[in-house]
Order: C-alpha cells, then sequence, then structure tokens
C-alpha cells in the first residue's frame, strides 16, 4: 500500500509534466522557487476554417502558390499576412489571432486559435535535476514533507504560521487576523464557510486544514487561496506527527501543492519546507507489519497514530459485523484496538 | 503447451478490480465443476507499484493456503498446465474493471440511431468516461474538430449508416476525424473504432493506417431498426484490454498466458446474466446487478439477448462521482440514527479519498449501506430507461458486489436490494457470495459447460423469494390473503396489509406452496398469472413487500427512523 509521508528531513525529488507538448524553460542544476514557471505549452485552442479563395474573391483556378507562401506548421501572430492577391489594388487575408496553421488543402487554410499558454509551476522551491525536452522536469529538495489528502488543485509559497494549539480545535473566522497576510495558516478542522473567506479576504498565501466539513468542498474548490486537507472530511483533528512538525517548523518558508490526490500517477497533495541539509529518498510503499506506524483513516479514530502491534492471523469479526484482516494497534490515548489492516495508513 | 480447452480440468480466474485482485479457484469432480476456493488482496496499479503482479502474487499465496494446492513454481510463477501431481491449473481467464477511467468519444450521425446505439455501447463499459459529438449539434467542421480535440478521448468509438446505405455524410465526418487525429501528439492519438456501414470500412482502414490505431467491427446499426453489438463489443473490448495492458507492468504477460483474451468485468457479467435467462425461459427475464468500487453494473436480459448499463457510481472510487451528482442527504434518508444522518456526508467523502476501507463500526455499515441502496436507485433510474423496461419486475434477480453478498446479516442485502432495486411481482433473489459471476462469463469460451456446472452446484446463494404486488390501496387495508403450506400439515395464513413487510421462514434448499388471494384491483405480478405456486426457501425466506411501489419514506423525520427500524426489524437487518 502506499506511505503517507510525514518526515523532518527528506529527499525530494518531483516530476513536473506538461499536459501538451510544449517548452521547458528551466536547464539543468537551475535554482527555482515554487511559484516559478519551469514549462509552457499551448493547450488545444478553437479552430478557424478560412477559405483563402473565397476571402480574397478569386476564382479557385488560380494556383495556390500565387496567393500564399504560407506553410502547414507555422505559427501565426494576429495580423500576420495569410494570403494576398492582386498587384495595384491589394486584397489581403489575415490572421485573426495568434495561431497555428494546422492545415492548406484545396485553398482551405485550418487555423488552431493559440490561447495564452498554460504555465507549468515548480510547485517547490529546489533544483532542477533532469530536463525532458518539451515535456517535462524533476526537481529535488531536500527539507520536511507532509502529504495531504485532498487538496483544491493550487500552488503557492509562503511563510507558515501555524494556529494549531493544544485545546484549540475549530479552525474559526476569527483563527486569521491582518498579521497573517500572505502567509501559510495551518489550522484544525474547519466547518463553517466563513472561515474559509476569511483567508480570501486576510489574502492568506495558503491554508493547511486538518479536515473540513465535505459541505465545504463547492467553495473550497473555487476559492483562489490553495486548501491542502491533511485527513480529510470531517471533524478529524491534526495527527500528533504533523502537528509536531508544524510546529517545529512555524514560522519556516514552506511550499503548498494542493493538486488533487491521483493514486494512478501518484500526484499528492503535499506541504514542502525547504531546510538545508540532506537526506535519504522516502520509501514509496509497503506492508503493514508489526511495528509500523500507521494512521487511522476512517472513523471511529480517524486520524489517529499508532504502532501495530501484532498482525492477527486469518479474519476478525470486527465491531460491524464484517469479518476482515486485522491489526492490533496501540494508540497513544486509547486502548489497544483491532482495526481492519485496509482502514490504516503507513505514517514514515 | 496450451491444454486444449476440452482437456481443461481446473481453472484459476483472475479478476483485477479496483480495489481488489481476486483469484478464484475452479475444479472438476466426478465430470462436474465446481467451485473451489478464493482468495484477493489489494490491487496494485496504484502509485508506486504500477502493476498487477504484486496484487496477483499475494491472492495467489492465499489462494494456494485456501485451497491446499500448490499454484505456483518456486520462481512465482503460475504452473500452467497443471502437473501430474496436482499442482497448476490448466486454464487461466481473466477480467478487469481496473484503471484511470478511459475517455471513450462516441460518433454517430443520427442522435436516435447511431449515435444513441455506439453510447450505448461505450456505456457497457466500466471505469469509462464516455462522451458523445452530434454532428447535427455541431453543424460546422471546425466546431465538430474543437469537439473531438478538446475531449481528449482514449478511443473514438464512431458509427452511422445502415449497411449499403448512404456514404457522403459519413465521409465527411470521417475527414474530420482524421484531421483530428493528425492535430494530437503523436503518443496521445485515440484508437478509432469503426461500427458503421459496413461498405466504407477498407476504404477508412486505408485512410486511417498511418493516422491512427484503427479497427473495424460490424456495424451497429445495420438496419434502422436493428441493433447489433456482437462484433463491436468484441473490438471495444479488446481495445480496452490493450490499453489497460499498456498501462500496467505484468498485464501483457497476463494476456499471453490466459487461456482467452481478457475482458472487461462487465462483459462477463453480461454473459451470464444472459445465460441465466436462458434457463428461465419466462417472458420477464434476468436482472444481474453488480456494485462495485467504481462502477455499477445492470444487465436486463430475456432469453439471451440483453441490455447492459454501467453507472460510474460505486462504494470506493465510484463515491466521489456519485456525491458529485446526487445529494447526500438523499443517502441521509435511509438511515434511523440521527449520529449516522449526521455524519454520512463526510463519511462517504473520506471513504471517497480511501476506497479499499471497510465500515469498522455498525455506523458506518449502516451509512455505506445507506449509501449502497441510493447508488442502486439512481444507477436502476438510469437503466430502466435505457432498457425501455416499465418496472423492475424480475423472474430473477442475481447479486454480485461484496457491499450486497458480505453483509454480516443476510436481511441487510435483502433490505438493500428491496429499497434500491423495488421489484415488482414476484422475483428470485440469487446472492452471487462468491464473486463468480464475471468470471464464469470469462470461462464460457473455454468450455460452455462450466458455468452451467458451477451454477448447477449451488455456487451461487438464494436469498429469498420476493412478492411485491402491484395494489394503491390505502396504507393499513388488508390487500393479500396468504398461506404457505410446509407440508406435513404446517400452515400458515395470514393477512398482508398494504404498506407492510412480511418474512416467511423458509431456509435454502426447502419448497412450500403459496396460495395468494389478491384483493381487488391488487395484482400480485404483472406477468405471472398463478395465484398459487411453489416456493423455493432462501436465507431470508419468503418475503411479501407490500410497502407499494415507488417506495415513499414518510415525511416526518421521527416516523421514517421508526419505520425503517421496524422494517429492518423484519427481515432480521
Amino acid at each position: 500500500m502506499p506511505i503517507s509521508h510525514f518526515t523532518q528531513q527528506t529527499r525530494i525529488r518531483r516530476t513536473r509534466m506538461l499536459p501538451q507538448e510544449g517548452e521547458i524553460t528551466v536547464r539543468r542544476d537551475q535554482k527555482v522557487g515554487a511559484m516559478d514557471p519551469v514549462g509552457n505549452c499551448y493547450l488545444p485552442g478553437k479552430h478557424e476554417l478560412i477559405d483563402l479563395y473565397q476571402a480574397l474573391g478569386i476564382s479557385q483556378k488560380t494556383p495556390l502558390e500565387t496567393i500564399t507562401d504560407r506553410n502547414a506548421g507555422e505559427t501565426l501572430q494576429k495580423g500576420d499576412i495569410l494570403a494576398k492577391t492582386g498587384k495595384m489594388i491589394k486584397k489581403i487575408v489575415r490572421a485573426p489571432a495568434d495561431c497555428y496553421i494546422e492545415s492548406i488543402e484545396d485553398g482551405k487554410m485550418l487555423l488552431e486559435l493559440l490561447e495564452p499558454p498554460f504555465e507549468l509551476k515548480a510547485g517547490l522551491d529546489g533544483i532542477v535535476r533532469e530536463v525532458n525536452p518539451n515535456w517535462s522536469v524533476v526537481l529535488e529538495t531536500f527539507g520536511c514533507l507532509l502529504q495531504g489528502v485532498w487538496g483544491n488543485g493550487r500552488v503557492s509559497s509562503g511563510l507558515l504560521v501555524n494556529t494549531v494549539r493544544p485545546g484549540v480545535e475549530e479552525f474559526a473566522r476569527g483563527s486569521v487576523d491582518v498579521t497573517m497576510r500572505g502567509a501559510i495558516v495551518a489550522g484544525s478542522y474547519c466547518c463553517t464557510q466563513q472561515a474559509l473567506e476569511a483567508a480570501v479576504d486576510f489574502s492568506l498565501r495558503g491554508l493547511i486544514l486538518s479536515s473540513m466539513s465535505s459541505s465545504l468542498v463547492g467553495y473550497a474548490l473555487k476559492m483562489d487561496v490553495p486548501l491542502i486537507l491533511m485527513e480529510g472530511f470531517g471533524s478529524i483533528p491534526l495527527n500528533p506527527v504533523a502537528l509536531n512538525l508544524l510546529t517545529q517548523f512555524d514560522r519556516h518558508n514552506a511550499c503548498l501543492n494542493a493538486c488533487s490526490w491521483d493514486v494512478y500517477e501518484g500526484s499528492r497533495p503535499e506541504v514542502i519546507i525547504p531546510l538545508p541539509g540532506t537526506g535519504s529518498d522516502p520509501r514509496e510503499g509497503g506492508h503493514v507489519h508489526q511495528g509500523s506506524r500507521v494512521r487511522v483513516k476512517v472513523p471511529p479514530y480517524a486520524g489517529a497514530v499508532g504502532v501495530v502491534t501484532q498482525l492477527r492471523d486469518g479474519d476478525t469479526t470486527i465491531h460491524s459485523g464484517l469479518r476482515v484482516k486485522c491489526a492490533e494497534v496501540k494508540f497513544e490515548r486509547l486502548p489497544l484496538t483491532s482495526y481492519p489492516v485496509t482502514n490504516l495508513d503507513i505514517l514514515e | 503447451m496450451a491444454v486444449p480447452f476440452t482437456k481443461v480440468t481446473s481453472l484459476l480466474g483472475v479478476e483485477i478490480g479496483s480495489c481488489n485482485t481476486r483469484a478464484v479457484l475452479f475444479d472438476q469432480a466426478a465430470g462436474q465443476f465446481h467451485y473451489l476456493s478464493a482468495a484477493s488482496a489489494p490491487t496494485s496499479i496504484i502509485h508506486p507499484f504500477h502493476n498487477i503482479n504484486d496484487a496477483l502474487l499475494q491472492a495467489l499465496m492465499s489462494l494456494q493456503t485456501a485451497s491446499s494446492r500448490s499454484l505456483m513454481d518456486d520462481t512465482s510463477h503460475l504452473i500452467l498446465p497443471s502437473l501430474a501431481d496436482g499442482s497448476g491449473v490448466d486454464g487461466l481467464v481473466v477480467t478487469h474493471s481496473a484503471g484511470k477511467p478511459l475517455r471513450i468519444l462516441t460518433i454517430g450521425l443520427l442522435p436516435d440511431f447511431s449515435a444513441k446505439s455506439a453510447r450505448k455501447l461505450a456505456l457497457t463499459l466500466p471505469n469509462c468516461q464516455v462522451f458523445g459529438m452530434d454532428p447535427g449539434q455541431t453543424p460546422r467542421r471546425v466546431n465538430q474538430l474543437d469537439a473531438i480535440i478538446t475531449s481528449e478521448p482514449d478511443i473514438i468509438l464512431f458509427a452511422g449508416g445502415t449497411d449499403h446505405g448512404s456514404v457522403n455524410a459519413i465521409r465527411k465526418l470521417e475527414e474530420v476525424i482524421l484531421q483530428a487525429c493528425k492535430s494530437f501528439p503523436a503518443e496521445r492519438v485515440p484508437v478509432v473504432i469503426f461500427a458503421g456501414n459496413s461498405i466504407l470500412a477498407d476504404e477508412m482502414e486505408e485512410h486511417f493506417e498511418k493516422v491512427a490505431n484503427f479497427f473495424t467491427a460490424s456495424n451497429i446499426r445495420p438496419e434502422v431498426e436493428k441493433e447489433d453489438f456482437t462484433s463491436a463489443e468484441e473490438v471495444l473490448s479488446g481495445v480496452v484490454t490493450s490499453i489497460r495492458a499498456s498501462q500496467y507492468e505484468g498485464f501483457k504477460n497476463l494476456l499471453k498466458i490466459s487461456s482467452t483474451p481478457p475482458i472487461p468485468s462487465s462483459v462477463g457479467f453480461n454473459r451470464v446474466v444472459r445465460y441465466l435467462s436462458l434457463r428461465y425461459p419466462s417472458s420477464k427475464g434476468v436482472l444481474g446487478i453488480d456494485l462495485g468500487a467504481a462502477a455499477t453494473t445492470l444487465v436486463s436480459a430475456w432469453q439471451g439477448s440483453s441490455e447492459v448499463t454501467v453507472t460510474p457510481y460505486g462504494l470506493g472510487q465510484g463515491l466521489k462521482t456519485f456525491l458529485e451528482e446526487n445529494s447526500a442527504e438523499s443517502v441521509s434518508q435511509w438511515l434511523s440514527e440521527q449520529s449516522a444522518m449526521d455524519a454520512a456526508p463526510d463519511y462517504l467523502w473520506q471513504k471517497s479519498l480511501y476506497p479499499q476501507t471497510v465500515p469498522a463500526t455498525a455506523e458506518t455499515l449502516d451509512i455505506e449501506q445507506a449509501a449502497a441502496r441510493e447508488i442502486l436507485r439512481s444507477s436502476m433510474k438510469k437503466h430502466v430507461k435505457q432498457a425501455c423496461v416499465e418496472n423492475a419486475c424480475y423472474e430473477s434477480i442475481l447479486v454480485s458486489g461484496s457491499t450486497l453478498t458480505r453483509t454480516p446479516q443476510p436481511g441487510e442485502a435483502l433490505m438493500m436490494i428491496l429499497d434500491g432495486i423495488q421489484p415488482v411481482g414476484i422475483t428470485s433473489i440469487i446472492l452471487d457470495r462468491n464473486g463468480l459471476a464475471s468470471l464464469l462469463g470469462a470461462a464460457a469460451v473455454i468450455n460452455p459447460l462450466i458455468p452451467v456446472q458451477v451454477i448447477d452446484s449451488s455456487a451461487f446463494t438464494s436469498l429469498a423469494t420476493v412478492i411485491a404486488p402491484c395494489a394503491k390501496a390505502k396504507p393499513g387495508t388488508p390487500i393479500l390473503r396468504v398461506s404457505i403450506d410446509y407440508g406435513q400439515s404446517s400452515v400458515t395464513r395470514l393477512d398482508v396489509k398494504m404498506g407492510s413487510l412480511v418474512a416467511f421462514p423458509l431456509p435454502p434448499g426447502q419448497t412450500a406452496n403459496l396460495m395468494m388471494e389478491p384483493a381487488r384491483g391488487v395484482v400480485i405480478d404483472p406477468v405471472r398469472k398463478a395465484t398459487g405456486f411453489k416456493v423455493f426457501g432462501g436465507l431470508c425466506g419468503v418475503v411479501i413487500d407490500a410497502r407499494g411501489r415507488p417506495l415513499s419514506l414518510p415525511q416526518d423525520g421521527d416516523l421514517r427512523r421508526q419505520t425503517l427500524q421496524h422494517w429492518a426489524s423484519i427481515l432480521g437487518a
């Protein structure tokens, strides 16, 4: 099973890939910031078909080469001449927008209109280690890594301000104030839209929440402030490992990549706090075994972190009445509990 | 060396599901195939594994232990064919539903004919997002081009024209598709399948040869009123399988060693339900339900022909789509405890992040079972519309998917089916507890006797015989007088009232004679007119569901909760 990382010091290598073939704008060993573009490409644009003969008002018997010297594959700017005729009284057909000539057949020019290019952001402060021309880069940094479970699709970086305090459970509107403008704020669970609106009002660079009411998904996806949930949906407190790290690195610069979790490709919402020093690569996948540090994924006890003391042989009947493979887990503040293995997340 | 199909005496079935990979062993004893054992492991196609091997190896190791039979050699390779010492198997069949959803673009000439058929065919596959491009709505060539390119398809399924009908309009569409294929980067060019006017097949093959990976299939609309998916289903299924094989390590090897080409799970499930419909020659037909983690498959089959609907709703990855398209309140209405109602939306969203988790408490189990009811309801709504059936009146319902078949109490499974599907008339409900159906469908290619014999060997479990009369009476009005004769002078008589749910115990394997006297205006079964007949037992016995159709829950919250608890108590759920 995949492993969730909450690591103080590790080597972090991430591939950033363009959605279409384009241009990688950084070079190997170049230093980049989280918000820096590392490449760009044109996403598929709308098409226009221009009948050059009709537009020029001339006969289709006119040889094409006498009215245009354009070829398929050329990129043009708005206003560039596509075709022209006449010496005394010129007639000209111009490109209606920045475009790319896909084909010219029977005097018909098929143009793909170019939208502003898509910019691929680094998403972390680090060094470019590999360049796959026109497609992707591999970035590397060393530091603290905290992986979340849900993100609203945005990227940011800024000063980390941790507001999670023992006894203060909910992240409310009052949890942020004007002194946090431009910061990435870490909070516990959020139940109200007003709290998220405060993040927008105070121009936060990002939000790291332990959990959030599922009723806020719609608003969270629309808001411009990057948001990562570390535990998921509901009122799940921040796991103690994450809390320790966020407390330890309070007021450090953090990079927030609030992408959605793609279990197939491996991209995952995460917080990276670049730190000096080195580290080894984190383990990506493994199995639950005796001694594994695990987190409970779903209620009850969602977010609780413990250590597996024993893997039970065969299937065990659990409270719901289902028979599944179980592990005995020793939690810090809970009695020794038998838990379905599939409900446990390996933490490293 | 492959064993001739007629000599296959043991068979391994592998189902690569979106959550779990299952390995199932079938064996022949006394000339009859039967189910022997099964084991599963979490599917390993996700990051960082990207392969099917890890899960398959784990599942096979568990299967070896469970069946006390050696299946792999010292190098962890499957022993195929079996050896003289009894280790290994003679055949291997594979079904799959796992993977990142594939995008299928369907293009047809006329919205009510070829376009509709192409869409219908594409919707029979699990884990696929289906888009349509309607040339009627998008007449300009450049807009058609935009529509194709922006949909970023993995597969274009192109149909149109009856055989030997007009060709000009299809040629125009073909030009646009060709142009679109040229616009994609080389590594993203979609696979194109042409299943239209067969007269154009060769010509198209020539045009697409250097542009895209191109396949032709027989026309899915050879005549205006005739639909034929046989060839196109096979081609589409093969294309989906080859795409999956290129995505995940180990799949290609499985392709090489499997006795028949792997097929999508829904295709195998469809085959088995079609087969069952031949065993029940009633015009009512058979319904098959497979509630999975990523998708729900519904198959209605009548005497060998079928209608298939696959919805992207499931109790794992499919929850996200379900919650985006349906309100969480629709799930909460099936919950009787306030705390569960409050917890349901967050729990289900959380479950969508972790599809492999299981409900650990009674409350979370209730929430998942409530979600299952709503997934079945909304899937059935789409299926009824597609299959053009008036209501869920079937001779038999085959139920697959662990949420429905692995409940702690059998009554819980029956409640989900009654509430979600709302069958009408007299129906027997059968559970596929070991998840065999789709694999048996795949095995039928090796030997059609395998599904026949395995089903006959009681691999499926009878859950209940359900009688759901149609009546428009006030709640509490007697609508049916029932007597059930267990034999040996043991007869139970009862007046069934409108709005009630009644269960008569009758264990699996036992039979009883049922006599019913309906009140005026009450129809016991819209098709089957008999009022007295033999009934077969099941885990829940014989159940009379007189709650009415469509089933409506009380508006008042307290009354609704009491009602739900009362119904559950009757079936021991």
